[in-house]
């Protein structure tokens, strides 16, 4: 079977050509996951030139339509020859399949439930962004601890600073979960918050995601070494889908900063990764790891303490990172100077989750990322490096207060 | 019939050798040119043990133990000094030339009138042709030592010999030490080449210095023949198949000789086939393009063809060169035949030879027409002087006319019952021929002399009185050079006053660095004793001589020419010529037993005036006076030869 | 049974291309421990099963089998303890000999040779029964060229005749790297079969990261002359391809971390 894609007015539409059956279906499934992957989610099927289907077809068709209606698209068929039809007919499918005699039949849609006085394009650096404004408000940005000891690996039970989820956010840090200091001292590791949702991936041999969901009554205690938390609302939402030549953190985040009210700013993303540059920590950098001689990033330590990119890894993956950038190094927000690197712009820890689909739609961004933390099997939290490239994906911005 | 079974016998003996070379080189790849060496170490070993008086079989196990000892100094430089195989092979050979010199103590000991097996089975022979003799017995030895050999290689030891060759790093995995196996096979295998140089020796009647040269080649060609015939993997059928090689090698000589053809085309033609066969069997470089790979696979798949096509090739040339005598040789019954047999091409041989030929046709013989005159040269090798006398005997030759010692040597060990007319032989009681010039075997007489050494030191004596140093070189390796040098010092034991320097050479290459060396030592002349190799590079001495002003005084006559101050020697073509008169006189029915040796009859003593001008040298009128030769202005003044008269 | 202290070799010493490939190796393997080597290319773990079958001499360092220090004896007199099979099918086999014939030079490893004949009856019959093992129908091809065999059948032989005379330590080296999949697994069957047979000490040098998990009681990973990771039997019970590959991707970004990539990620992770 031969697929051809091609644009109709909001569509994309997959013309096939040949027999849908057990051979030829998984082809079929393989080109509409990535067309939602890519972000084409309001798919058209042509049959204009399909001669047969079997139940395979069938079966591929309906868990193509619940997929994309989960992530916020639809599918719809056009041009059914009546032999097909019948499969359609008989199987019931019909009944809540869109199912259109042209092309031309199909309604002409925009965005569901958007409301297109909102929506506001730009293109920056040969880069077209959506954006929608949010809350007016300013966020709060604060730091605690301090990462003085890091290099020497002398944190101890004092340097341990205990946060309930609901006092953060959005927020990030070397922190970990548990009650008792003797039971975790040895689990910090990299971890960041996103609307109260916990992450954190130990600094351990072969170190699995621990992760606490937030409830308003959840008491697990976050213990940070340190960190930097961020309390607010979006200011701005951005999105962009850049599948065909993936663009580096870098460029996108100035893209942000566009539309950045503040200097200084916190970023919630959302994206599909083009490739990953992180960097965590292999030993949690507490006084019983310390190194006899030399501090953690000397030479013969450094690979030993540190996980690293040195190209990138994990394409296609869901990832939600967030931090703190500033549009001027130079004139970086106070409070935020020691959490940011030298002569840097941003400081972002993200969640790499497995591949799956979510919704591309701007209005459903705050839904889909709380579905995501939800739902998604998260894989790692590392400290994202800004070569790291994204597809498409949401960057969504909050306004820090100056102080 | 004796040409084909000698033939045979030959194989047998050179079976020996050609096992050792199956055992380097087919079981180790390993083409072993020590062979070269050891084949003459083993016979020169044989040989002096028996002229000590050692029983002839004993001597066997004692060739065989020092050939084993020169493979083991070739495998242990190979494996320890990590030397490639050929390198050391050559090594070894180039060194073991001079330690066979040393065993033998001169190039050739003649065995004729010692014990060795030869005489041995001849006193068991039943009555039977002595060839055939030979034969059975040998045939019986051989298949003992063929049915030990293979049974040997089935062995333990056997098997982890095989499997070193096949298979180096397997075995050494295996707990063998690869280094040690080679060296004990390479050393048996030559063992088994020292063996059949003593074999040789000792069927043949003498041990020479020069009679491995090509071993490696005609061994190469038994083993390959062998594989070519005979193809299983069975060790007895493998080992069989390199017996029978040998022997039809020498059989293929014997044909080639039959037919008419120089032997000495044949080591071409063989030397030739190996290649092939070499290249063929994908032994050399694996590179092979088109063609050659064709040749390969063809090879492979048809051994027994390119063996034809090699025997094809050898009777084609046979033939051809047979056309012409097959047609003189009609109706040649009832003809006497005269067979000579020349060991080289030297000047004196030739000389000889043209000698004999002239004065035979003075004598009124024609050949074809009342007489028929064979002529073959062995071309400087040994074992083909013996060829040559098989192929004589099966033509069945009247008179064999050997010329200089090494074919007189040979025609003395194989001929019993026909009269032998040798020409040019400087001392025939040297190589058992009697003991004195009446007291001699009765089938045999000749023509010889010792150069006239003490005649030329006294003409030299009339030039240069009084305390003077002389300075002469030769080759240790002529029988006639070192029987000649004797002479010398003989006759300088008379005169105190003479004080000689020597310098010895082993090439004609050394002779310029050997002239210059004594220049250097204040001598007043070259003394020059007759020596093939300073002859064959007599113009370097002319050239230290004239740089130097230093006279040449010489023993042989043709050099008064090439630019010797003053000759005083024989002429050897008159030697050929008083030859043809002892051959007249056995054809007319003399016997050879009443004829004494003749010493040579004519003496030439020239000066060379041109030399003397050039070198500033006044000729003192004595000399003038009693010089019958000379060069004047480039112009060669010689008596004409004239024989005295019978008796005299 | 094999004690290995500061082993050091390095190849072409002196000239431009010097290259160390065993540096200061210090190990310990125990008897019946079936030890699997991995490493990259070059990391040293062929050398250092050279080093110990002899085929190669350190400049430094000590190897003792059984207690007897061997570092100076060459390969043929190691042979006595230790058998070998080679990667290349045909090291381990003399192809112009037939089958029987092999196995009687591994019948003798480490003996001496005597002129006389011991393939016969007896014997043959055994290498017989022993062939049959293999589960390759060679028992019938005791009189067959070596050389007719296809690879797979040849390294069966050769671990056959590695194990005739039970040695004191087993050497594998890549021994199925040559075969196709489909024999290289016969091949392994046979190898865990003999060795958990015979209770070998065993030393198996592998590229294959499946066999070293499936293989073995210990695996060494070699890198750059050096053993990075002793693996004992408890941790690699819970040992995962993915963990290997990890440690092995560890090392590749180790060789590519440069001082200033150092730098640069140090300053970027603050």
């Amino acid at each position: 079977m031969e697929i051809v894609s091609k644009k109709w007015n909001d569509f994309d539409v997959l013309e096939l050509q040949g027999r849908i059956d057990g051979l030829t279906s998984a082809g079929l499934k393989r080109s509409i996951d990535q067309a939602a992957v890519d972000g084409r989610r309001n798919l058209v099927l042509d049959f204009t030139h399909v001669s047969y289907m079997s139940s395979a077809g069938l079966r591929i068709i309906l868990q193509s339509h619940k997929t994309l209606k989960q992530i916020g698209g639809k599918l719809a068929l056009v041009s059914v020859p009546l032999a097909v039809m019948d499969v359609f007919t008989i199987s019931g499918m019909a009944n809540f399949l869109e199912i259109h005699d042209e092309l031309k039949a199909l309604p002409e849609t925009k965005q569901p439930g958007v409301d297109c006085t909102e929506i506001k394009e730009m293109m920056i650096d040969g880069i077209s962004f959506v954006w929608r404004a949010g809350s007016s408000s300013i966020g709060k940005c604060f730091t605690f601890g301090s990462e003085d000891k890091l290099l020497s690996s002398s944190f101890g039970p004092t340097d341990s600073i205990v946060f309930k989820p609901a006092d953060i956010t959005y927020g990030l840090g070397l922190a970990a979960l548990g009650d008792d200091y003797s039971d975790y001292k040895s689990l910090f590791g990299e971890a960041v918050v996103i609307g109260h949702h916990f992450f954190s991936y130990p600094a351990v041999l072969k170190p699995e995601v621990d992760y606490s969901y937030f409830s308003p009554e959840s008491q697990h205690s976050l213990n940070f070494l340190y960190g930097l938390g961020i309390n607010g609302a979006f200011a701005r939402i951005l999105r962009f889908d850049v599948s065909s030549h993936p663009r580096s953190l870098d460029m996108l985040l100035k893209a942000a900063g566009e539309v950045a009210e503040t200097d200084t700013f916190g970023v919630v993303i959302l994206g599909m990764s083009g490739g990953i540059y992180g960097m965590h920590l292999k030993k949690s950098p507490i006084l019983e790891h310390q190194p006899e001689n030399g501090n953690i990033f000397d030479a013969s330590h450094f690979p030993h303490w540190m996980n690293f990119s040195i190209e990138s890894e994990d394409i296609n993956k869901t990832i939600v990172a967030c931090g703190i950038v500033v549009k001027n190094p130079v004139l970086q927000h106070p409070a935020s100077k020691w959490i940011l690197p030298e002569n840097g712009g941003m400081h972002l820890h993200a969640a790499v989750f497995e591949n799956g689909l979510w919704s591309n739609s701007i209005m459903e961004f705050e839904l889909e990322l709380h579905r995501i933390m939800m739902e998604f099997e998260p894989q790692k939290v590392i400290h994202l490096l800004p070569e790291t490239k994204l597809k498409s994906g949401f960057i969504a911005v909050i306004n820090l207060e100056k102080n | 019939m004796d040409l084909w079974i000698g033939a045979v016998n030959l194989g047998i003996l050179y079976a020996f050798m050609a096992i050792g070379t199956f055992i380097t080189y087919k079981l180790y790849s390993f083409p072993d040119i020590t062979i070269d060496g050891t084949f003459t170490t083993g016979a020169a070993v044989a040989s002096i043990l028996i002229v000590d008086g050692w029983n002839p079989i004993l001597v066997l196990p004692v060739a065989f133990l020092v050939g084993s000892m020169a493979g083991f100094i070739t495998g242990f430089i190979h494996t320890r000094f990590k030397i490639e195989g050929l390198l050391a092979g050559i090594l070894v050979m180039t060194g073991l030339y001079s330690v066979n010199l040393h065993i033998m103590g001169k190039s050739n000991i003649p065995l004729l009138n010692s014990h060795t097996f030869v005489s041995i089975l001849t006193e068991m022979n039943p009555g039977l042709n002595a060839e055939l003799w030979h034969c059975i017995f040998l045939c019986l030895v051989v298949l003992l030592f063929w049915m030990l050999t293979s049974l040997f290689l089935k062995t333990d030891v056997g098997l982890t010999m095989r499997a070193t060759g096949n298979n180096p790093a397997m075995v050494s995995a295996q707990g063998v030490s690869v280094n040690r196996m080679k060296i004990f096979g390479i050393s048996m295998a030559n063992g088994f080449v020292g063996l059949s140089g003593a074999l040789i020796a000792q069927y043949q009647g003498f041990a020479d210095i020069g009679m491995g040269i090509g071993s490696i080649i005609f061994s190469l060609a038994a083993v390959i023949i062998g594989e070519a015939i005979l193809r299983h993997r069975s060790m007895f059928v493998k080992v069989l198949g390199v017996i029978l090689g040998s022997i039809i090698f020498r059989l293929a000589v014997a044909m080639a000789l039959h037919f008419g053809m120089n032997p000495n085309d044949l080591k071409l033609i063989t030397a030739f086939f190996v290649l092939v066969t070499l290249i063929a069997s994908g032994v050399l470089g694996s590179g092979s393009t088109g063609w050659l790979k064709y040749v390969q696979n063809q090879y492979s798949s048809n051994r027994k063809a390119f063996l034809i096509v090699f025997m094809l090739a050898l009777l084609l040339m046979a033939g051809y060169l047979m056309l012409k005598p097959v047609i003189l040789k009609k109706d040649s019954g009832k003809m006497v035949k005269i067979g000579l047999i020349m060991a080289n091409n030297s000047d004196i041989v030739t000389q000889t030879r043209d000698g004999i030929l002239s004065e035979l046709t003075k004598l009124g013989y024609v050949n074809g027409k009342n007489c028929v005159i064979l002529e073959k040269n062995a071309e400087g090798d040994i074992p083909t002087n013996h060829t040559i006398i098989g192929y004589y005997l099966n033509k069945q030759v009247d008179i064999y006319v050997p010329i200089s010692t090494a074919s007189t040597q040979a025609a003395l060990n194989k001929i019993k019952d026909k009269p032998i007319v040798f020409a040019t032989v400087a001392n025939p009681f040297m190589i058992g021929a009697g003991t004195s010039p009446v007291n001699h075997p009765p089938n045999i007489t000749g023509v010889y002399g010792p150069s006239p050494i003490g005649d030329l030191l006294a003409v030299f004596r009339q030039m240069y009185p009084g305390k003077v140093r002389i300075g002469t070189i030769y080759n240790p390796a002529y029988p006639n050079t070192v029987s000649n040098l004797r002479d010398l010092k003989k006759a300088l034991e008379n005169d105190k006053e003479i004080t000689l320097e020597e310098v010895t050479i082993s090439g004609t290459n050394d002779v310029y660095h050997a002239a210059l060396a004594l220049s250097n030592k204040k001598i007043c002349a070259f003394v020059l004793i007759n020596d093939l190799t300073v002859f064959n590079s007599f113009e370097s001495v002319v050239r230290i001589s004239k740089n130097s002003k230093i006279p040449i005084f010489s023993c042989d006559a043709e050099r008064l020419k090439d630019g010797a101050l003053i000759v005083y020697g024989f002429e050897y073509f008159v030697s050929g010529m008083q030859a043809a008169h002892l051959i007249d006189r056995i054809n007319k029915g003399e016997s050879p037993a009443q004829i004494p040796f003749e010493k040579y009859k004519i003496v030439t003593y020239g000066v060379n005036y041109d030399v003397a001008r050039e070198l500033g040298i006044s000729i003192p009128l004595s000399i003038q006076a009693a010089a019958d030769a000379s060069v004047k202005n480039g112009k060669l003044t010689k008596p004409p030869f004239i024989l005295p008269k019978e008796g005299s | 049974m094999i004690r290995i202290r500061n082993l050091h070799k390095t190849f072409n010493a002196g000239s431009l291309d010097q290259l160390t490939a065993l540096k200061e190796i210090n190990v310990d393997i125990g008897e019946h421990e079936f030890v699997t080597i991995i490493g990259t290319n070059g990391s040293g773990k062929s050398t250092l099963l050279n080093a110990i079958a002899g085929n190669i001499r350190p400049e430094k360092g000590t190897i003792e089998i059984s207690g007897r220090d061997v570092t100076s004896k060459q390969d043929f007199q190691r042979a006595k303890y230790i058998s070998r099979v080679f990667q290349n099918p045909y090291t381990g086999t003399a192809p112009g000999m037939t089958i029987a014939e092999n196995l009687l030079m591994a019948w003798f490893r480490g003996r001496r040779r005597y002129p006389v004949i011991s393939l016969k009856g007896s014997l043959k019959h055994q290498f017989k029964q022993q062939l049959a093992s293999l589960d390759m129908q060679l028992e019938e091809r005791l009189e067959n060229l070596m050389g007719t065999l296809s690879g797979g059948q040849r390294q069966a032989v050769t671990l056959l005749m590695a194990v005739l005379q039970t040695p004191k330590v087993l050497l594998l080296d890549e021994h199925t790297a040559a075969l196709d999949p489909k024999t290289a697994a016969q091949v392994i069957r046979l190898t865990q079969k003999f060795v958990t047979a015979n209770k070998l000490t065993t030393v198996m040098v592998t590229h294959s990261m499946q066999h070293a998990l499936e293989l073995g009681t210990r695996i060494l990973m070699m890198h750059n002359g050096r053993i990075i990771e002793d693996i004992q039997e408890n941790e690699k019970q819970n040992l995962t391809m993915e963990d290997l590959l990890n440690k092995f991707e560890d090392i590749r970004k180790i060789e590519k971390l440069t001082p200033e990539l150092m730098e640069s990620l140090k300053n970027q992770y603050r």
